[in-house]
């Protein structure tokens, strides 16, 4: 599964440690899901929807 | 110490368990040195012999709860999934050890393994991959 995590990250000109607040996460879980290493579950998936305020399937998609 | 994680970069509840953590490893490195000087200072027999040998199976429940309380309170599941495939990795290296020594054992007469010795391996390897998948998240 791919993503657009970094770009939506980058447009609002958050780092990873900014994201990883937001969300409750640790750093490591939001630069492991940006580099595709790791699938978040979906309540995780809606919360990262809800923050940058976007359907799921606009952030995530099939290789 | 600073085999499982630096602690300065630990959230509360990974500070907390780690803690608890700890305090079990003391408890098991401290029932093995009572189990290993009474055994020859001490003739035990009969149920005497089954308490000592079980005193130090008591820490490793107790830190088997501590790591299953941790992963409930844990709310970050991509950490809960590299503690998972540390564990894994853990008994998994574990279990070969014991395999290949097992035969090794049998087949060249190699002195047997302790199996108390089990735990250490578990404890050692699971905590090596822990290591080694905390650096590859950085």
């Amino acid at each position: 599964m791919k993503n657009r995590l970094r770009v939506l990250r980058a447009e609002r000109n958050w780092s990873q440690a900014d994201l990883a607040e937001r969300l409750e996460v640790s750093r490591q879980s939001v630069n492991a899901i940006e580099t595709g290493r790791f699938d978040p579950s979906l309540p995780l998936a809606f919360k990262l929807a809800r923050l940058f305020e976007a359907p799921i399937e606009s952030i995530f998609f099939q290789e | 110490m600073g085999l499982l994680c630096n602690r300065a970069s630990l959230s509360p509840v990974q500070r907390r368990h780690y803690s608890l953590f700890m305090g079990g490893l003391w408890l098991e490195s401290l029932a093995m040195i009572i189990v290993s000087q009474s055994r020859h200072r001490l003739q035990l027999t009969g149920s005497e012999a089954i308490l000592l040998a079980m005193l130090p199976a008591l820490p490793i429940f107790y830190l088997i709860f501590v790591v299953a309380r941790y992963l409930i309170q844990e709310k970050d599941e991509f950490i809960r999934s590299l503690i998972m495939q540390a564990m894994l990795c853990g008994i998994g290296l574990t279990l070969a050890v014991d395999t290949t020594w097992g035969y090794l054992t049998e087949i060249h007469g190699t002195s047997p393994l302790p199996q108390f010795a089990n735990f250490v391996l578990f404890f050692v390897t699971g905590a090596l991959a822990w290591r080694i998948q905390l650096a590859r998240s950085r």
